[in-house]
């Protein structure tokens, strides 16, 4: 049984935030290692990968590639060296910095089919730095008096991710066809399955917050924060329409293949409607004659249908855009309100 | 060995070629002695007109003696000693090289017999093609008709195919190499035998094709030639007697015969290798003063000057003195011809002379027509002087020493062309267009007052008169005029000619004239009207190239008229190419291999358009246009998008930047820094920039250009500070504007008044306080346009997946609705 909700030591969201943000605008990645209780994933140390080797060009969109060398060899020492300290040894994945949520590129879901392969509990998390920055000044580890709470998009971003049993089904079949991702139900809303992120602190890092923000009311460590009366809008939003430019620009070429996929298939397939009538009006002239037909599955020999092009992009793009809008909405719901509260003087 | 005995009988096609540096020398000397047979053959080839077509000169030299003259006529002499040792060991070869190859075939026929004996389709197969490539050899050395073995073993073959054919059941017996072989040979077969056919019709009729010519041709050793198609009978003595004739000077005076006989094998030499040409040319020249009639001189000139021309080689030009020479011949022939014009024609058209000796029989009305072509040979001499100009360097004094020989070309010419108007027939004016279009070309491209010079110079020294172009007046020579009128002349003889090449040349160079003289819109309305942008792409190099001049020569014609943005749309395309030099026939492509023909089509030096003032006048309108449409859009989204001129673009780009700039130094400079200025909204560094520009003295009218450039950088320099710094502005004074530019206060008005009219400037003119007054638009902030320009693709976007949804064609709900249903949901 897999997991379904992913646990993070807050020491280890630290480190990774500490890495992502000091590293952007390059794209970085390290590994996570934990272990799986009760349907929970529990991270319990991350570490970072060479920097060169995973250090990707913030303006590709590849992403980067976990499967080099450098890492390779890095990867498997580390652990061993980990293990020889008592750490937990088990690897359930990788986290990533990304801009703008560009996480459905072809390297990411490659990665995740690789990791879930070896460890089907494996995530990625994935640390936004952008979405992270708008309101950066949010303390990122506020936590409620339990001393859990979840992550939202808008502030502290960091987002688990795992690929749907469908797009692992449709793999494993190789094909991406219009076919296969019907029976298999596969959308472009369920390529990834976001996992509910936990951060959890020590229990005694809980009191001690707790007591702080009893003893300085004013202090950031307080439940109230002025930064949430922030009402920049625009630089976070042109970024994302920008983003959004890139994805219809995809869009639109994976879609002209298809459109000519499309017209070739109709061509050939009025083609082969004629060649059938031929053959049918052919063989009615024989049976008159009396001799024997001539076979009418001819056609799929002489024509070739054209493949149909890989439908993997096209959901990749889809999601990806899905992905910009929804941050978009969210966003504007919660600047909405604030715009309004400044207009009526709600505050 | 003499080529010619070993023509027929060598083996070997190399060896055949070396043999030929030997014997050249010797048999053009032999020739002009031993050359006897009378005017039959002479008649032939005088009438060919083959000396002004393009002789093929790698004919292999095989089939040139199999045409036989040559080689008999050496066979014949008896005077050279030495050649008759050649004959006999000559015709050894002819033997043994025919023997082996019958050898050959008949050992080929025979392994074929045996093949079919025991079925081995493979064996014969190889032997098949034995055979063939045999005969082939055969062929092509001309022994005659396809030998009887050959035809027999073909026969046989076929026969044994055909009953094979019908044993299906040895057929699949086969295996599958022989069954190959099998097929490949029958194929092979039928498609062999189709060749022969006449010679297989001719052998299963029972007779022995070439049996009986084998036999002959062996008995005949002593004239090997005798079954030849050429044969020539009755060798008469040598001519040595006929040298007795000697001449005023002592020169031995030619007699006709001989005098013909030599043209003959002149002619026949031509287009040959290793023929001395030079040796030609000075045997040529002794005949003339033996030349009496005025048909005998007209023959031994009309060869002389071809002789002369073929000097020449596709490489190197004539020689300047070889050159003048071959015009003064030419000149003299014509002289000749003008003084006979009465009795003589030398026309293309003519049927050819029965004797070559006696001449031409007159017609009723007592002209004797000799065919030939005073055009071609005029033609020739001009495409020798363009070739010499080509290969010369034009900065030295030879090239201008040479183009002055331009105007005796020019002259002659002209007197080519009368006389070819006087002997042709009023409704065929090929000829004649001929040499107009070679006059065009030699006047399109200078200014009037050269032409007139040319003109003078040249019917200076012509008398009498032409119809297409009547002879100038003294007045007519010093107006300006006359140069359109004469252009206009030839091109409209030009217009009449069923060839598209003359028609569409005649076009190009008339409004190239048209735009040289001023006359923009005369010259624009002929190029629109000709419709040649449309089917120049498929026309010849040089017609394009005259194409791109002409239209480069409008555009700097738009631009001296002040027509700014004309000009800048007419050099937009030629200018902004990178292979500007090729496209104006101004040179090579850069790395290209250029080989001969590439060069030819490279005009000489004194034709070409001054490449720098071209990109001088192209920037110029490019600044003027781009400046202030570039300041009119710099804040739209896709300000990068819209371009006028790339090309200045990227130059301004580039100059935008460097660290520093100093002061300009090259055209290019003055420009870029001048269209800096005038973004600033300074006209006035911007016009010092521009006027300081020293090329502009090249054009005719400087002080008028410069004027002219003023007027416009003031006009775009308020456009652009418009566009620029409106929104600095509520409402702006026109006396203000007018001071800034110094434009009248009327003309600035009537600048604004067309901005706001064309909704590029929102405002409104204030007639009371006489000042502009602007509407401050609330700007778009950055978030905005992107949602409009996002909106945009959304739309496209959008459509496109109706598309999609509608099977990959444009979705009409009227129409197809029930399309919709059958496709595929995505």
């Amino acid at each position: 049984m897999t997991t379904t909700r992913v646990c993070i030591d807050s020491s280890v969201a630290l480190k990774i935030v500490r890495h992502c943000q000091e590293s952007a605008p390059s794209i970085v990645a390290g590994q996570l290692l934990g272990l799986d209780v009760d349907g929970e994933l529990r991270i319990s140390h991350a570490f970072a990968f060479p920097q060169n080797a995973a250090g990707g060009n913030p303006n590709s969109d590849d992403g980067l590639s976990l499967r080099l060398k450098a890492v390779a060899k890095y990867q498997p020492e580390m652990i061993d060296h980990l293990k020889e300290v008592n750490v937990d040894s088990n690897s359930v994945g990788w986290y990533q910095s990304t801009v703008l949520g560009r996480i459905y590129n072809a390297s990411v879901i490659e990665n995740l089919a690789v990791f879930q392969e070896k460890n089907p509990d494996s995530v990625v998390l994935v640390y936004d730095v952008a979405g992270s920055e708008v309101v950066s000044d949010t303390d990122p580890s506020s936590t409620g008096p339990q001393g859990h709470t979840t992550t939202t998009p808008s502030g502290f971003n960091l987002r688990a991710f795992r690929l749907s049993e469908e797009y692992l089904n449709v793999r494993k079949s190789g094909k991406f066809d219009t076919a296969t991702l019907t029976e298999n139900n596969l959308t472009y809303h369920d390529v990834l399955v976001e996992l509910p992120v936990e951060i959890k602190n020590s229990n005694l890092a809980t009191l001690l917050l707790y007591q702080l923000g009893q003893q300085y009311p004013n202090s950031p460590f307080a439940e109230s924060s002025f930064s949430n009366l922030n009402v920049s809008v625009d630089p976070f939003l042109e970024k994302n329409i920008e983003a959004i430019f890139d994805s219809v620009d995809d869009f639109h070429y994976d879609q002209g293949n298809y459109n000519y996929y499309q017209r070739q298939m109709t061509r050939e397939q009025a083609k082969i409607t004629q060649w059938q009538q031929k053959r049918k009006a052919e063989n009615a002239a024989r049976e008159k004659d009396g001799r024997p037909a001539l076979p009418t599955d001819e056609w799929k020999r002489l024509f070739k249908l054209p493949t149909e092009p890989s439908r993997q992009d096209n959901l990749l793009i889809s999601a990806q855009l899905n992905e910009h809008c929804s941050v978009i909405e969210e966003f504007g719901a919660a600047v909405n309100s604030k715009l309004f509260a400044t207009q009526g003087g709600l505050l | 060995m003499s080529r010619f005995f070993a023509g027929g009988s060598d083996s070997d096609d190399s060896s055949s070629d070396e043999d030929l540096y030997g014997s050249g020398s010797e048999s053009g000397s032999d020739f002009s002695q031993d050359e006897q047979d009378g005017g039959d053959d002479n008649d032939d080839d005088m009438s060919d007109d083959s000396m002004f077509a393009d002789d093929s000169d790698d004919d292999s030299d095989d089939d040139e003696d199999l045409g036989g003259k040559g080689a008999s006529y050496f066979l014949k002499s008896s005077t050279v000693a030495d050649s008759d040792d050649e004959e006999d060991t000559g015709k050894k070869t002819v033997l043994s090289a025919k023997d082996k190859l019958l050898a050959e075939l008949a050992n080929c026929s025979k392994l074929i017999d045996n093949g079919k004996r025991i079925n081995d389709w493979v064996l014969i197969q190889g032997e098949f093609d034995k055979l063939n490539k045999a005969m082939e050899r055969f062929t092509k050395q001309r022994h005659g008709l396809p030998p009887k073995v050959y035809i027999q073993c073909i026969v046989e073959l076929e026969e044994f195919l055909n009953t094979q054919l019908e044993d299906k059941a040895g057929i699949k017996k086969m295996n599958a190499s022989n069954s190959r072989a099998f097929n490949t040979v029958k194929q092979r077969v039928r498609k062999n035998n189709k060749e022969y056919e006449a010679a297989i019709a001719k052998y299963s009729s029972g007779g022995d094709v070439a049996e009986e010519e084998e036999e002959e041709n062996k008995e005949d050793k002593p004239k090997p030639r005798a079954k030849d198609e050429f044969v020539l009978t009755a060798p008469s003595q040598a001519s040595n007697e006929e040298f007795t004739t000697v001449g005023k000077a002592g020169k031995a005076l030619v007699s006709p015969t001989d005098m013909f006989k030599t043209l003959k094998t002149v002619l026949e030499s031509r287009g040959k290798k290793n023929t001395d040409r030079e040796d030609q040319v000075r045997q040529l020249e002794n005949l003339l003063p033996s030349a009496s009639t005025v048909y005998q001189k007209i023959s031994v000139y009309t060869m002389l000057v071809s002789t002369r021309l073929d000097l020449s080689s596709a490489s190197a030009a004539l020689a300047p003195e070889n050159w003048l020479k071959v015009v003064g011949d030419l000149n003299d022939l014509l002289s000749i011809l003008e003084e006979n014009i009465d009795t003589y024609h030398v026309i293309e058209t003519a049927p050819e002379i029965e004797d070559v000796e006696k001449g031409p029989v007159a017609r009723e009305d007592g002209v004797k027509l000799i065919p030939g072509s005073v055009a071609s040979l005029v033609e020739r001499v001009d495409d020798e002087f363009t070739k010499a100009l080509q290969f010369m360097d034009p900065h030295t004094t030879e090239y201008v020493d040479r183009l002055r020989d331009e105007t005796k070309l020019y002259q002659t010419l002209l007197r080519v062309q009368m006389y070819i108007e006087h002997v042709s027939d009023e409704k065929d004016t090929l000829g004649l267009a001929r040499i107009l279009v070679r006059r065009v070309d030699h006047l399109y491209f200078k200014p009037n007052n050269v032409i007139n010079m040319t003109e003078q110079i040249a019917w200076g020294g012509v008398k009498g008169d032409s119809k297409a172009t009547p002879r100038p007046t003294e007045k007519d020579l010093t107006s300006s005029t006359y140069p359109t009128t004469l252009i206009s002349n030839m091109c409209s003889v030009l217009y009449k000619q069923s060839n598209t090449v003359f028609r569409t040349k005649a076009m190009l160079a008339h409004v190239y004239h048209y735009a040289l003289n001023d006359e923009y819109y005369k010259a624009r309305d002929m190029f629109l009207m000709s419709h040649l942008q449309s089917s120049i792409a498929s026309a010849e190099p040089q017609l394009q190239v005259l194409f791109n001049r002409t239209l480069v020569q409008l555009g700097l014609c738009a631009f001296r008229s002040g027509l700014i943005a004309e000009a800048q749309q007419s050099l937009q395309e030629v200018c902004s190419s990178p292979r500007l030099k090729e496209l104006l026939g101004q040179g090579l492509a850069k790395y290209a291999q250029a080989g001969v023909v590439d060069k030819q089509r490279v005009l000489p030096f004194h034709t070409h358009i001054n490449l720098e003032l071209l990109e001088c006048v192209f920037l110029c309108s490019s600044l003027l246009m781009e400046i202030p449409f570039m300041a009119a859009h710099n804040t739209s989204i896709d300000a990068k998008k819209k371009v006028i001129s790339k090309l200045f673009r990227r130059m301004l780009d580039y100059h935008e930047r460097q660290v520093f700039c100093g002061p300009p130094e090259n055209t290019r400079d003055h420009i870029m820094q001048a269209a800096k200025a005038l973004q600033r909204g300074d006209w006035e560094a911007a016009r010092d920039l521009v006027c300081a520009i020293k090329i502009w003295s090249l054009l005719p009218n400087p002080e008028a250009i410069k004027a002219m450039l003023t007027d416009k950088l003031q006009i775009e320099g308020l456009r652009t500070y418009l566009f620029t710094y409106w929104n600095h502005y509520s409402t702006l004074s026109l006396s203000t504007l007018a001071d800034m530019f110094q434009l009248p206060v009327k003309d600035v008005a009537a600048i604004v008044a067309k901005m706001i009219a064309q909704e590029e400037l929102p405002g409104s003119l204030d007639q009371k306080t006489n000042s502009v007054v602007f509407t401050q638009a609330v700007q778009q902030t950055k978030l905005q346009q992107l949602a409009v320009a996002l909106s945009d693709k959304v739309i496209q976007l959008a459509e496109r997946n109706e598309r999609l949804v509608a099977g990959g064609y444009q979705f009409d709900k009227m129409t197809q609705p029930q399309k919709r249903k059958t496709q595929r949901a995505r």
